[in-house]
């Protein structure tokens, strides 16, 4: 997370545009039927619940490839930090036991990267809760607002709308859903402490 | 021997593949840097620049020191002091030696 979220997004909007991006690449290795990314309106499967229609929107696809790129790097420094902890007697151990390479990975590397694996859970899923900069830099809210996430529509609704009241009700809704992630994580790692 | 190595290669091709996959809007980015103002556009956001133009950076640089200034008068005190207190949080918390957890109250 080196990089900017803004800018991250203006180049991701170019890269994934759909006549003048990536989609050359795939016309030129002979794809005809080209995705057309951010742009597209499609929801699949769509279900009807009142006025919603419940399903995955294709155009979120591109913005999730973009807010992939952009944090696992910072997950694989995370990882590389874990790596580097373990040290190469475990391992050897393991395989003087007889373990074969994949146990090694399985069964003594995985278990020590777990509270790694924990905080980065934590971590990218409370950014991605609140994430704004990317969404609004690369679709906004998006056609039929297929790409509306909370901190885009926070940010219309107060600011675009004037409705401020309105705009706070949604910020003290995405203070909950965090909350409701990180507040199980502390009181674990507070038990932890304890023991 | 040949196997062990079939399979190094292997996973080396797909590394690769992967780091190129990931350096392509760090491609983008780099390439418009040194774009003029006229030769960015959609159209051509993939070719090398014709013109070698620095004066993005220039231009950059020259409105970004005194935000840069302000960003290090912000960002070294709330830095130091956000990590003063949470060391002195640490009082809270079971482990850790006394000295490690009130080293920034003394």
């Amino acid at each position: 997370m080196a990089l900017s979220f803004v800018v991250t997004g203006v180049v991701w909007q170019w890269i994934l545009n759909p006549t003048t991006g990536i989609n050359l690449l795939l016309k030129s290795l002979g794809m005809t039927n080209v995705p057309s990314w951010f742009v597209s309106t499609e929801i699949v499967p769509k279900i009807h619940l009142g006025q919603i229609d419940f399903g995955l929107p294709l155009a979120i696809i591109a913005v999730a490839i973009a807010a992939i790129w952009q944090m696992s790097g910072f997950a694989m420094a995370m990882y590389l930090a874990g790596l580097r902890g373990i040290s190469e007697d475990l391992r050897e151990a393991a395989r003087v036991d007889g373990a074969t390479e994949w146990q090694v990975l399985l069964k003594v590397i995985l278990p020590q990267l777990k509270p790694i694996t924990m905080s980065l859970i934590i971590i990218l899923a409370h950014i991605s809760l609140k994430i704004f900069d990317l969404v609004y830099a690369m679709t906004g809210p998006g056609a039929m607002f297929v790409t509306d996430v909370p901190g885009v529509y926070m940010f219309e609704t107060t600011f675009r709308g004037n409705h401020y009241a309105q705009g706070a009700g949604i910020a003290m809704i995405m203070l909950l859903l965090v909350s409701l992630l990180i507040v199980p994580y502390l009181i674990f790692n507070m038990r932890k402490g304890e023991e | 021997m040949s196997l062990e190595r079939f399979n190094r290669s292997l996973l080396y091709g797909v590394l690769i593949v992967l780091a190129i996959l990931y350096l392509v809007p760090i491609y983008v980015m780099l390439i418009t840097s040194v774009k003029g103002l006229q030769e960015i556009t959609l159209d051509q956001m993939w070719a090398l620049p014709k013109h070698f133009n620095l004066g993005g950076y220039q231009e950059a640089f020259k409105k970004l020191i005194p935000n840069l200034t302000n960003s290090f008068l912000l960002a070294i005190p709330a830095t130091l002091l956000s990590a003063c207190s949470d060391r002195s949080m640490g009082i809270f918390y079971p482990n850790g030696s006394l000295k490690a957890r009130t080293s920034c109250l003394r």
